[in-house]
């Protein structure tokens, strides 16, 4: 199997002025190249700890987590970096552009990381930029866009590495029923086109079902996965169903 | 009582984001207290000058005033923007607005109550030591008791707690004319990127020039017009400045793909532009405080430099006498001095002059009394000595039989009054240049007229009621190391002198300089100017540490960002590293050049020049800012990275 990234066993607490709340209990999961993954799941499941475990910007406290095989526990900060650096790309919920800095500048900043020739990295963010039709908010600050151009350009800027996987958190969740389905489809389309996996972590049935894979947490632990058929609005119904199960049990 | 407590306890809570501020707070407290309490002091208040010392005080303490007064008020509306969330969550729970705001001036009182008292404290512990440095450098040579004076304390005590009060003030209105919803959202995200227009950007570039030029055009003539232009011009010329210019610069370095794309430039240069730009009033306020601090520090720090100068322009020998006739003294006491093994300097024998006793000027000089001298003895005189042999001590060309050079025997360091001619006996001499450099030592002005003219005026003036001519002869010594030399000689030389009955004049260059009253005023000036500047400068730092810290919190989510784009923690160090240290350069930078052209326009006043001290003082403000920096580093790194 061609498995991207995975986590074993993983346990995660948190200790806050001696009270320790659990956020992962004993967790396993991986996914193959290729695979559009979106982890549901109530309110204190373990969603976003499981995101930041993947992102390593949080650390577990028991088990491993592997990148291709590789086992990221235990490497240097810098490590690190370069790898989210390489191998990852981000989407927020607050989009998290920076305000100081043009669409174009917003899309070719993690490029700017690396001191590549400006001359590639201007031709990559027009590549990128042509494939996810926003050429005309290059020029543009964020305060001067609407939400779902700001995705958009935090979209262009998760893939413009050629990240292995991109990371999700509720992205639609700032945004209108349109804007969200808009984005659904390019993520769809970034999967299905240029097999980008990605990882998505969201409250909203309707943009899980748009991935080929579901995982429900519950009480930190993984508790049911759904697979997509070929028609979404089916898989959408599933997902419903599954999500008043969980809330009914 | 329950407000009181909450106070105290916010208070207590915030005490690490209210450090510098209290520092810097007390700092001031405590110089002001100095001031105060020197001015009190009843051993300085025995002494002849003690008017001026109290001249000099108030002006002093009236300076600090105004400075201290907008610091104040800018700290104050800092902590309460930096608080506005926490403020608008009181709101939101039920408090009252007018409770809450009682809150706040209640905690800013508690504020002021301790900095004004550790204040006062160390102004009374470091007093002793304040003024053992003042004495140090006035050379006073008596002790000036250790002196506490309730009136000081009272009055720092009474200031500090007004200030507080208006500030409290100032807070409480603040916080009450805002809606809930403006509180709420915290520091807002109220700027905008500015647009630098290249028009007005070469228009501030105008105005700027304009007010250098008005500065270099200053006289004492055109004083009022050229002053206040300069001071307005540049202060205009430098907020637009900020404003324009170096957005405009910012964003053109932004299309420069290939430099912004290499070294986290793209990061840096865009929060400069974002933030220079929005913040650009502070940033033309801190830059012309500092113009101000600098150019102030190196004029003070040119009395305690010039002050050598004038020593040796009043005291240029350390033997001199005169006699009617010329004599073989000056050869019998060279001779002695060699065989001694006293080591000569310079010396001039016999140099020629006479006495006018009143001599009308075109400006008030207390006494009319003048020596004059042939412009030869004068230049041969001044030559020997080595004293700045450049133009500035010498006239070229001719002097006409009508002209006249006029020589100030060093009174002042301030300036040589400007004498448009010497009226002798109904005929009017015009003065070609006034010149301050050292010819007899402290004697009369002197009048320098060409080597005729010098003739013929002697045959008119220098006789006696029985027509006897009376001019006299001087003759001056200069010995390295006189103090030593004539500690054990100056009785052999006396006896040598008496053959020829004539009364030697020791000068022992040191000595003279603690003796004299010009001196010790220069130097209290120096040293009240030196520890306002320190005030100015510590409270300068804290107006750019307040700003810089106060964005860092919005910078978290940035750096945070960045952090998850795979950013290094080196890189993203190096980038604070920069940003900050630009913020502190750029005003620094920029007062250099400002305060460079205002003492170019001092130097014509005080003839003296300000480039040395103004070096030193900027090396000094330079290392004081890198201490600032350090702090600020510090404290970023500790909210960014938290």
């Amino acid at each position: 199997m061609n498995q991207i990234i995975g986590m074993k066993d993983i346990k995660k607490t948190y200790q806050s002025r001696g009270v320790e709340t659990m956020a992962l209990n004993g967790v396993n999961f991986s996914m193959t190249a290729g695979e559009f993954v979106s982890i549901m799941g109530p309110s204190g499941s373990g969603k976003t700890t499981l995101l930041n475990m993947l992102a390593t910007i949080d650390q577990p406290t028991a088990g491993d987590i592997y990148f291709k095989e590789h086992s990221l526990t235990g490497l240097k900060v810098k490590d690190l970096s370069e790898y989210r650096s390489n191998n990852l790309g981000f989407l927020f919920q607050e989009y998290n552009l920076l305000d100081h800095l043009t669409g174009f500048d917003n899309i070719a900043l993690p490029l700017t990381f690396d001191n590549i020739n400006h001359k590639e990295i201007v031709k990559k963010v027009h590549e990128v930029a042509h494939l996810l039709k926003i050429e005309d908010q290059l020029t543009k600050y964020p305060y001067e866009m609407s939400g779902g151009q700001k995705q958009r350009i935090a979209t262009a800027r998760a893939i413009i590495k050629n990240p292995t996987i991109v990371l999700a958190d509720e992205p639609t969740g700032a945004l209108d029923s349109g804007s969200s389905k808009d984005l659904l489809n390019l993520l769809e389309y970034l999967n299905h086109t240029m097999n980008i996996s990605i990882l998505m972590v969201t409250h909203d049935p309707l943009s899980a079902s748009f991935s080929s894979r579901v995982v429900f947490l519950k009480d930190g632990k993984e508790h049911s996965t759904l697979h997509r058929g070929h028609v979404r609005e089916r898989f959408y119904n599933e997902i419903l169903d599954q999500l008043i199960y969980l809330g009914g049990e | 009582m329950d407000m009181l407590k909450i106070a105290i306890k916010n208070v207590k809570d915030s005490i690490g984001l209210y450090r510098l501020y209290i520092v810097s707070m007390i700092f001031s407290v405590m110089i002001y207290y100095q001031f105060i309490n020197l001015s009190d002091n009843p051993t300085i208040n025995l002494m002849e000058m003690s008017d001026i010392v109290g001249a000099l005080t108030f002006m002093a303490i009236f300076i600090m005033m105004i400075f201290v007064v907008f610091f104040l008020f800018f700290s104050n509306t800092f902590y309460i923007r930096e608080r506005k969330k926490e403020i608008g969550l009181y709101i939101l729970i039920g408090t009252t607005p007018k409770k809450i705001g009682m809150i706040i001036a209640i905690e800013n009182m508690i504020i002021y109550a301790i900095a004004t008292i550790i204040g006062v404290l160390s102004g009374i512990i470091f007093s002793k030591l304040f003024i053992m440095i003042t004495i140090k450098y006035l050379n006073l040579g008596m002790t000036i008791d250790f002196h506490i004076s309730t009136r000081a304390i009272l009055q720092s005590l009474i200031t500090f707690m007004v200030l507080g009060l208006l500030t409290s003030l100032n807070g409480y209105l603040r916080i009450r004319t805002k809606s809930i919803v403006a509180l709420l959202k915290g520091k807002s995200m109220e700027e905008q990127i500015p647009r630098g227009n290249i028009i007005i950007g070469i228009i501030s570039l105008i105005i700027l020039l304009g007010g250098y030029y008005c500065s270099a055009i200053m006289d004492t003539m055109n004083l009022l017009f050229t002053g206040l232009g300069a001071i307005i011009l540049v202060t205009i010329g430098t907020s637009l400045m900020y404003r324009s210019v170096m957005t405009s610069f910012f964003k053109r370095a932004l299309s420069f793909k290939k430099y912004i794309y290499k070294n986290n430039r793209l990061l840096v240069v865009s929060t400069l532009m974002h933030r220079i730009g929005s913040n650009y009033k502070v940033y033309a306020a801190v830059t012309i405080f500092l113009a101000c601090t600098l150019t102030a520090f190196a004029t003070s720090a040119s009395f305690k430099y010039g002050i050598d100068d004038m020593n040796k322009v009043r005291n240029p020998y350390s033997i001199k006498f005169e006699t009617s006739t010329p004599t073989g003294l000056y050869d019998d006491l060279i001779t002695y001095i060699q065989a001694q093994h006293g080591q000569l300097a310079y010396s001039n024998q016999n140099l020629p002059y006479y006495v006018i006793k009143s001599a009308g000027l075109s400006v008030y000089r207390g006494s009319s009394q003048m020596d004059i001298v042939a412009y030869a003895t004068y230049k041969n005189s001044v030559q020997s000595m080595d004293y700045k042999t450049e133009k500035a001590v010498l006239y070229n060309g001719a002097l006409d039989d009508n002209q006249c050079l006029y020589l100030n025997p060093g009174e002042s360091i301030i300036t040589v009054a400007n004498v448009k001619y010497i009226d002798v006996e109904g005929v009017k001499y015009n003065t070609q240049k006034s010149i301050k450099a050292p010819l007899f030592g402290n004697r009369n002005d002197t009048m320098i007229v060409n080597d005729q003219l010098y003739e013929s005026l002697k045959s008119s003036i220098a006789v006696d009621e029985n027509g006897q001519l009376k001019q006299y002869y001087f003759n001056g010594i200069k010995i390295v190391n006189d103090e030593d030399f004539l500690k054990i000689h100056a009785v052999a030389l006396q006896q040598i002198a008496d053959d020829y009955q004539v009364t030697l004049d020791y000068t022992m260059t040191s000595l003279a300089m603690e003796s004299e009253t010009i001196f010790i005023f220069i130097q209290l000036f120096y040293v009240i100017g030196i520890f306002l500047t320190l005030t100015f400068i510590v409270a300068t730092g804290s107006i750019i540490y307040f700003k810089i810290i106060s964005n860092a919190s919005e910078d978290i989510h940035t750096f945070r960002l960045l952090y998850k784009l795979g950013m290094g923690k080196k890189a993203i160090l190096s980038v604070i590293n920069k940003q900050v240290s630009i913020f502190f350069a750029f005003p620094l930078m920029i007062a250099f050049v400002h305060a460079y052209f205002a003492s170019k326009a001092l130097e014509r006043f005080m003839g003296i020049s300000l480039l040395v001290p103004l070096i030193y003082s900027s090396l000094t403000v330079t290392a004081i800012f890198f201490l600032y920096y350090w702090i600020t580093i510090r404290r970023y790194k500790q909210i960014v990275l938290s």
